[in-house]
């Protein structure tokens, strides 16, 4: 057998259900009726409305300007009219001023008119991505300008295809269908960033976006077949997977010269530079059991889950809905929620799908401190949350949780270990002690709307 | 059906990442732990008869009744279907005689329970085995049953087994390796095959070694208990017995050579007395043992080194619960050392 290369510390090994939709190309999905479009869709702060209601708006155009560096333009995905402004809560759990447009009719064609993008100079490339508020695609939504724009160069560009979530397939979709897209939108990067080396992580399960990647990549990039084991995909985990070094703590990719991004990100790259086309859609997978037409479809960003839910036809009445995916995905309180720009899946899952969790007192089994891809000791911190004691977490390293949610899964007693985690380190930040034997929060709003 | 704004929108389920869950639960590992020890009881029924059954239901009973009891106390949901207390009754039953007054199971069992479990607060808050403590409690309490030969031969063995009772009426195999240990030499020979199919006297889930091998493969396969514990524990008593006969010269049998003979004593430390028992089900009890893997080790080597010398240099004839809940008291200090290196931090 060969050794594939995978990271160090912990890891799971998950079901992988991705046989519904990994053979499902990529479909267009209706154009919707109303738009919602959050203003804050990214890490950072929110970008500054710029249409007022009434306004007849065009596809593309700019309605919410960033607001500093650290933020990011939000387009409209359709044409149509402003109807409403008002305030909801993303997928994500943030909440969000949001531009309700409803669709007049009319579609814009993007046309591929910058093929020859090699004149444009480093910085007006930056400046095109900038322009078309792109941000991670693997769900952060970290602002892409900022990350491309690194302080000191750097050596290494890592694109990351490992998808480790169990149920998407976009990404292994992407570097099946979109390949001469991304072969660009890497030479763009190269341009930009100019690293020594690139290379494409991609998990051995995806033996198609393997083989496809190896054929067509060859001088371009190096593609590192990797083990298939979650969190794979994590940034960290995937540094440590292809390069074999560890990010310091306290410290960024970039500071050890290395940028990952995912493959969903180059292809919006290349859109923004050859077609002038902001990020107003993105891909999105759409299974469950009961989904009657699962698939991966490029849906416009702003779309209500209603409405797409109305179009891929659901059998009985979900009763849970996850945006992301099943390990970090947010489950949604209404069905009146948009999709923004970090939503990688939607999961829809009937009544009798749900696991109904029981919690049991820990038995010490130490499981979670074999799989935490961080080297942490889960079972520890929770207990020294239950006992409030805040000096104690930091110095066993809270803040280096990466919220994966290997330790939850793994629990045989059910205890939400990520969930005490997150909702500590939100705690800790705002110097506040943390409760003891409270529930912890679901979402990152509960917290946000006790602060009101 | 057609999803209709209506029915849509009734109230969404909700709950925190990851909304995937392993298939393991607590009450799935215990009840696992328990099927895993049947075969082990069920060899031991045929063994002893009756009194071997009745006293591995008692414990059971016992046990459960004295969570329920406490659970009442203290208002708590009843725990008993998490299958914990159903563990400690079988597993306190497997160190007992089968001949012994049922007083003995049943104030050990309550002991077990009560004193050791629920005191401490419960699952996962004991810091000793429960079942352990409650052997060496009863161990004190009436040191002659426990230790009379007469109540660990089997009454009424099946005549099916062919068994001479004239060689196995002498001493328990402990006995008769602590002889072994004293005089450098072996009174009377024992054979190893009646040890390792469990037709030689002993406590009732001490007998059948085979079966509590496959009962602890059952267990590494559901990957219930990990490997790190059992095999250094056997591998340390193996060896240290090992070197030790080659050291005194122990006689087994005057045809083997020296080597043979210390290979066949320390392959006989393996199989008899509570050491597989111990071995792949007291001290693999998740509750007290360390987190780490490193930590496993050093607790099982802990544990192999410590029954080692109380066979061979202490006044029992058995080691294996004194040193595993010796250990047991270790385990915090061992967590407190061995940790694992949390990503990153090494180069600080």
């Amino acid at each position: 057998m060969i050794f594939k290369k995978g990271f160090k510390k912990g890891g799971i090994n998950l079901p992988h259900h991705k046989e519904e939709t990994e053979n499902r190309s990529f479909v267009n999905g209706p154009i919707p009726k109303k738009v919602k479009v959050p203003l804050l869709q990214h890490i950072g702060k929110p970008a500054i409305p710029i249409v007022k209601l009434g306004d007849k708006v065009e596809e593309g155009q700019l309605i919410g300007k960033m607001d500093s560096d650290f933020s990011s333009n939000v387009h409209t995905p359709i044409m149509g009219t402003v109807i409403e402004i008002g305030d909801l809560y993303t997928p994500t759990g943030v909440k969000s001023k949001y531009i309700g447009i409803e669709f007049s009719g009319g579609v814009k064609t993007w046309i591929k008119k910058n093929m020859n993008w090699e004149r444009f100079t480093d910085s007006e490339l930056l400046a095109m991505i900038k322009e078309a508020g792109i941000v991670g695609l693997g769900g952060a939504a970290f602002p892409s300008h900022i990350k491309f724009n690194p302080p000191k160069p750097i050596h290494t560009l890592i694109l990351n295809g490992a998808e480790c979530e169990p149920y998407l397939t976009i990404d292994d979709r992407i570097m099946q269908e979109k390949v001469d897209s991304i072969i660009i939108g890497i030479e763009i990067l190269k341009k930009i960033l100019k690293p020594k080396k690139v290379y494409i992580g991609i998990e051995d399960n995806k033996t198609t976006a393997i083989e496809i990647m190896e054929k067509k990549l060859s001088g371009i990039a190096e593609v590192v077949t990797l083990r298939t084991r979650y969190p794979q995909g994590g940034e960290k985990q995937l540094i440590n997977a292809i390069l074999g070094i560890e990010v310091p703590k306290n410290k960024l990719p970039l500071d050890v010269g290395v940028v990952v991004t995912n493959v969903g990100t180059v292809y919006s790259v290349y859109e923004a530079v050859v077609k002038e086309k902001p990020l107003i859609e993105r891909f999105v997978t759409i299974t469950g059991q009961i989904v009657k037409w699962p698939g991966n479809y490029k849906l416009k960003i702003g779309t209500i889950i209603r409405d797409i839910l109305e179009d891929v036809k659901v059998l009985t009445m979900p009763k849970k809905i996850v945006v992301g995916g099943p390990m970090m995905g947010i489950s949604q309180y209404n069905l009146d929620t948009p999709i923004i720009k970090g939503s990688s899946g939607i999961l829809v899952f009937s009544e009798e799908e749900i696991q109904k969790k029981k919690e049991h007192p820990c038995i010490r089994c130490g499981r979670c401190l074999k799989v935490c891809p961080m080297g942490l000791f889960p079972s520890l911190m929770y207990a020294e949350i239950q006992s409030n004691n805040t000096a104690k977490l930091n110095e066993i390293g809270i803040f280096d949780c990466i919220e994966c949610g290997a330790c939850s899964y793994i629990c045989p007693s059910q205890i939400p270990l990520v969930s005490y985690f997150k909702s500590a380190k939100i705690n800790l930040k705002n110097n506040k002690s943390y409760y003891p034997n409270k529930i912890p929060i679901v979402r990152r709003w509960r917290y946000a709307s006790k602060e009101e | 059906m057609q999803v209709k704004k209506s029915n849509i929108l009734s109230k969404l389920f909700v709950e925190p990442a990851p909304h995937i869950n392993h298939k393991d639960s607590v009450p799935k590992i215990m009840w696992g732990v328990f099927v895993s020890l049947l075969p082990a009881a069920a060899w031991s029924i045929y063994f002893f008869g009756m009194p071997a059954f009745i006293s591995i239901t008692v414990s059971i009973i016992t046990c459960m009744i004295t969570e329920i009891v406490f659970n009442m106390l203290k208002k708590s949901p009843i725990t008993i279907w998490d299958g914990s207390a159903a563990v400690t009754g079988i597993l306190f039953s497997f160190t007992l005689p089968a001949y012994i007054p049922l007083y003995v199971p049943i104030i050990g069992s309550i002991f077990a329970i009560a004193i050791v479990k629920q005191l401490f607060g419960g699952l996962g808050y004991n810091i000793i085995n429960p079942a352990l403590a409650a052997r060496v409690f009863v161990m004190f309490s009436w040191p002659t049953l426990l230790t009379t030969n007469k109540y660990f031969l089997p009454i009424t063995t099946p005549e099916s087994l062919g068994i001479n009772f004239n060689i196995i009426s002498s001493a328990t195999p402990m006995h008769l390796l602590k002889e072994v240990a004293n005089t450098g030499k072996i009174t009377d020979y024992y054979d190893t095959w009646p040890l390792l199919l469990g037709k030689t006297p002993g406590a009732i889930g001490e007998v059948s070694v085979i079966f509590l091998f496959l009962g602890g493969l059952y267990l590494l396969k559901k990957k219930y208990i990990t490997y790190h514990i059992p095999f250094t524990f056997l591998l340390v008593v193996f060896l240290l017995t090992f070197f030790y006969s080659l050291a005194k010269g122990v006689q087994i049998s005057n045809n083997y050579s020296l080597l043979k003979n210390s290979l066949v004593y320390a392959y006989l430390h393996i199989i008899s007395g509570g050491l597989v028992l111990g071995a792949f089900f007291m001290s693999t009890d998740m509750v007290t043992t360390p987190l780490t893997k490193k930590g496993e080790i050093i607790f099982a080597i802990g544990i192999g080194v410590l029954t080692f010398l109380i066979r061979i240099f202490g006044a029992y004839p058995e080691g294996v619960m004194f040193s595993i809940l010796i250990m047991e008291l270790f385990v915090p200090l061992i967590d407190r050392y061995i940790k694992p290196q949390i990503y990153g931090w090494s180069n600080k």
